[in-house]
Formats: C-alpha cells, sequence, structure tokens
C-alpha cells in the first residue's frame, strides 16, 4: 500500500485511494495519436505511386484523404497501418516520433473481413490481438459491439447480418483494442447511400466519444466534408491541397457553406482533368 | 424479353417436384433418402420369388438376410466385419496423419512444398492397385501389405484437398488477421485451419471412399480374413448368397463412414450457410 501511493506521487495519507479494481480497464497508452510522414515514396515495378509525400496529422485530428483512383490514398493508408513498408521516407508517431507500436494504428477495410466460421462477440475480440486473457477479451468484445449498437447480436453468425451491419462489426472490431490512430481505407464505400450516411453518424460520434486520431481514404467529396477536420488531396503521389473544414459538428448537408466547400474542393479535384 | 418473363412465370410449376420431397420429408424425416434402395430392393425380392432371377446368379434379399443371419450367429462375419473395420481405419489413420501434415506443411511453407509436392504429384498419378504384385513381394499377404495400399489410396485425397484449401484461405482475412497483431499460433487456428476445413473435408469424404475401395481389392487379393476373404472364399464354394451378403456389407461400412464424414462436416462448418438446415 506504501509503495502504491509513493508511485502515484507521495502524497501520503491526504492522496485519495483508487482502488484499482474500480478504476475503468483504460490502455495506459493516450486515447490519440500524431503522426508524421516525411518524404515517403513507394515505386511498384519503376513507377513512383507515392512521390515523397510529407503530411503532419495532430492527436485526435480527423483528416479525409481524397484522389482519383490511383493516386496513391490507399498505398499511404497502408504504409501508415505497416501492411506495406516504404521505398524511402519516414513515418513517425507520437510526440517523441517513435516508430510504430503494435497497436498504434487498426484499419478498417473496404469489405468487413469478417471470418464467416467465427460468431460476431469472437470477431470482434480478434481485434485485442493476441494478448488479453480471454474474459478481457470477452469483455472488450462486449462493450466495443454495444458502442456499434450490436450488443444483441454477439453470439450469431456474420452471414446473417446486413452490409452496414458488418462494417459496425468491422468498426468495433478496430476499436476494440483502443488504437491511437484509426484508419479507414474507404469502409463506406460498398454500401447504400442511405446506410453510408448513418454509417458516417455513428463514426462521427464514436471518434468524438473516444478522441482517437482518424485517417479516411474516401472517393466521396461531401462525406470527406462531412466528417473531417481537414481535407487532403493526394495527386501524382503528393499532397497537393490540404484544406481546413471548420463547419459546426453535426454539420448539415446543403447549408450554403457546405455546398461552397464541396464545389471548392470538387473544382480542385477536376481542375487535372480539364 | 416476354419469353423470359413467360419462362419465369412457368418455373414454379415445373418446381412442385422438390415441394412433394418436402412434404415427405416433414412427415417421415429422414426416410427419404432410403425410398429408392427399399424399391430396388423390392423388385429383386419380387423378381427373385417369382422365378425371374436365378438363386445361383443372384439370390434373394431374404437369402441373402439369411445367410448374414447364420454368419452373426457362427461369429464368422462380425469378426470379419471387426477385422476389415480395423484394418480400414489404421490405413486410414497412418495414410491420412500423413497426408495432414505434408498438406499443412506444404500450404504454410514454400520451402517443404518445393521439397516434397512434386514428388507426390508423381507418386499420385500411379494407381495404387498397380503397386499389388510389388507390395505382395514387400510385406507378402500380411496386414502390412493392406496397410500399406490403404495408407497409400487416402494418402493423396487428403493431402491435396489439405493442401489447397490452406492455400485458398481468403489473403484478406490472414492480412487482417496480420494487421490486428494476431500471432502464428492463433493465426493458424482462428484463420488458416477453419478457412481451409471445407476444403479439407472433401478430401476426408474422397478418402473414405477410397479406403474402402482399396480395403476389398486388397482383401479379395491377399488375406486371410475379412469381408473381401469371406467373399473370395464363398467363390470358391460357389456360396452366392455370402458373395451378394459381401458386397452389401461394404455398401453400408461405406455408407457409414461417409455419414459420419458428413455428421462430422455439418458439426465444423455449421458457420456455413450452405450447411443450415432449411
Amino acid at each position: 500500500m506504501l509503495t502504491f501511493a509513493a508511485e502515484i506521487g507521495g502524497f501520503g495519507h491526504e492522496a485519495p485511494f483508487i482502488p484499482p479494481a474500480i478504476a475503468e480497464p483504460e490502455p495506459e497508452r493516450p486515447a490519440a495519436l500524431e503522426f508524421a510522414v516525411y518524404g515517403l515514396t513507394k515505386t511498384f515495378s519503376g513507377r513512383n505511386v507515392l512521390d515523397s509525400l510529407d503530411l503532419d496529422v495532430r492527436a485526435g485530428e480527423f483528416v479525409a484523404i481524397i484522389g482519383r483512383s490511383g493516386c496513391g490514398k490507399s498505398t499511404f493508408l497502408r504504409l501508415l497501418a505497416g501492411l506495406d513498408s516504404p521505398t524511402s521516407g519516414i513515418v513517425a508517431f507520437g510526440p517523441e516520433g517513435r516508430e510504430r507500436h503494435g497497436s498504434d494504428v487498426r484499419v478498417m477495410f473496404q469489405e468487413p473481413r469478417l471470418l464467416p466460421w467465427a460468431s460476431i462477440a469472437e470477431n470482434v475480440a480478434i481485434g485485442a490481438g493476441d494478448r488479453p486473457e480471454p474474459e478481457t477479451r470477452r469483455n472488450q468484445a462486449a462493450l466495443a459491439l454495444g458502442a456499434v449498437g450490436l450488443g444483441d447480436r454477439a453470439e450469431e453468425w456474420p452471414s446473417v447480418l446486413s452490409g452496414g451491419q458488418k462494417q459496425r462489426v468491422a468498426l468495433a472490431r478496430a476499436l476494440v483494442s483502443g488504437p491511437g490512430i484509426l484508419a479507414l481505407d474507404e469502409p463506406l464505400g460498398a454500401l447504400d447511400a442511405l446506410t453510408r450516411i448513418e454509417m458516417q453518424g455513428l463514426l462521427e460520434r464514436v471518434w468524438l466519444d473516444k478522441g482517437f486520431t482518424a485517417l479516411m481514404v474516401t472517393h466521396d467529396v461531401p462525406e470527406a466534408i462531412a466528417l473531417a477536420d481537414r481535407v487532403v488531396l493526394i495527386e501524382d503521389g503528393r499532397v497537393t491541397l490540404d484544406l481546413r473544414i471548420d463547419l459546426p459538428r453535426p454539420r448539415k448537408r446543403g447549408t450554403p457553406e457546405f455546398a461552397e466547400l464541396e464545389r471548392e474542393v470538387l473544382a480542385r479535384l477536376m481542375q487535372r482533368a480539364s | 424479353m416476354t419469353d423470359i418473363t413467360q419462362g419465369i412465370a412457368y418455373l414454379p410449376r415445373k418446381l412442385r417436384l422438390p415441394s412433394i420431397h418436402m412434404a415427405l420429408s416433414a412427415r417421415i424425416p429422414g426416410l427419404v433418402p432410403w425410398i429408392v434402395p427399399a424399391i430396388i430392393i423390392a423388385l429383386w425380392q419380387a423378381g427373385a420369388s417369382l422365378g425371374l432371377i436365378k438363386a445361383e446368379f443372384l439370390p434373394a434379399p431374404s437369402e441373402v438376410l439369411a445367410a448374414g443371419y447364420r454368419l452373426t450367429l457362427s461369429g464368422e462375419l462380425p469378426e470379419n466385419i471387426a477385422i476389415s473395420f480395423k484394418r480400414a481405419i489404421s490405413g486410414f489413420l497412418v495414410g491420412g496423419t500423413l497426408a495432414f501434415g505434408f498438406g499443412l506443411a506444404n500450404g504454410l511453407s514454400r520451402t517443404t512444398e518445393k521439397l516434397t509436392d512434386s514428388t507426390f504429384q508423381m507418386v499420385r498419378n500411379i494407381p495404387n492397385l498397380a503397386l499389388v504384385p510389388l507390395v505382395i513381394l514387400w510385406f507378402g499377404i500380411d496386414e502390412g501389405a493392406k496397410l500399406f495400399l490403404t495408407a497409400f489410396g487416402v494418402f493423396f485425397p487428403i493431402y491435396i484437398n489439405t493442401f489447397h484449401g490452406v492455400r485458398n484461405v481468403d489473403p484478406q482475412l490472414i492480412e487482417m488477421a496480420r494487421s490486428y497483431g494476431i500471432g502464428p499460433f492463433n493465426l493458424f487456428r482462428k484463420v488458416v485451419l477453419p478457412g481451409a476445413l471445407p476444403s479439407i473435408f472433401v478430401g476426408l469424404r474422397y478418402a473414405l471412399g477410397i479406403m474402402w475401395l482399396t480395403l476389398i481389392v486388397s482383401e479379395t487379393i491377399a488375406a486371410t480374413s475379412g469381408i473381401g476373404y469371406m467373399a473370395m472364399h464363398a467363390r470358391e464354394f460357389m456360396l452366392v448368397d455370402i458373395v451378394v451378403l459381401a458386397i452389401v456389407v461394404y455398401a453400408l461400412l461405406g455408407k457409414l463412414a461417409d455419414s459420419a464424414a458428413r455428421w462430422l462436416e455439418r458439426r465444423t462448418l455449421a458457420w456455413n450457410p450452405a450447411y443450415h438446415k432449411i
């Protein structure tokens, strides 16, 4: 007991003692993580998909990456998540610019990628990785499923879910380990328009609640403007536009400000084509 | 255009047959697959009783049944079934275990694949029964011969389907699991093995068929016990009823093995919508 009190700052007997069992089982690492990339280059068979790309993202920021097909935005996300390694350049995490640790970045893919042979709860528990005890995993999975509104479906097979529900399970799985950065690779691309807007709302609520850093690759300009603090355009493997969106949340589509931003970004996006 | 829509409109009428099946299976579940065998046996019995089928050519089912009863009382039939069953299982276990091991290893590792796969592919093309003369020279007509032939026959379907199953696990799922920090052991246990299982079961069911086929042949060629030996022995004394009995026993044992595999398949692949009960 004495050593514990000493550890938390030596307040002695005056210090309010919080028994560890009652304390929230929060991970010790901060909720959000900043990252920066410098001169990031990725070459596929002689072609520079990313060409010395620089980007700096603050902790807790929501950044949307837009660009034409093949501009390198998905490659960027894969390099950030460590699914591929860069040809050259640096990806640095945290204030001290360290290398990536295991669960710093979690990816939500375009496809749900659920294991069809595992229950919905087990699928979410996959996101907790290997380390936690089975009971911890189960509890974390139940919490995460509750957060995406599927708490009552835990024991069912993924095959009974709709496309939108599957993506919600994938979101729960991505969040279960409390990542500092959530990388989203067009996660709503395959959903119908209504489900998509619903999911955007869910994504925003979860992000506001958990406070992680979000990096979302998308084709959809209104989606980027509805969700992101910054919209970043990648063209020819470089950042060619970095636009701050200051509209208050939750953002209403169809307001003149929203429409103006949408027009501006689309015009910039289409500039090259003409 | 109109032709197509008319065609679709007709479809439900044409699809009435399954509804008969459903009505039947609702009344007597599990009996439907036995309707055709029952009709065949009834026709066979009628043909034999009316003298249309000669007894020395094909004895009546009742006579086959009587032979079965006789040999069961004398203990000859259960004993031979037990011996054949033991041979089948041991050959299957030896061949199946090796095949499963090599299938997994070669599916998971390019190194062992390079080392062994082309050898297996060459040996695979030898019909296992072509080895009978050689096997008799090696093992005589001992248990070793039967074990070797059965294990040899069972090996390839299980090897190929395990290998194929492991290789065809969705790479997106593997990438997902890796990116979530799942280590090699759990990656195998939670992703690769369950993903390969449907294919492994296909191999298993093929292998069970080959297991009986190989055993029958090796028992009729070189054995002093077992169902195959019982049939060959009876042939020498023109005991057609026992010959037919042996064939029926083989059919039932084969069906039993297949049912066991299917049961296992249903249990382990419950997640797959294809195995959900309608």
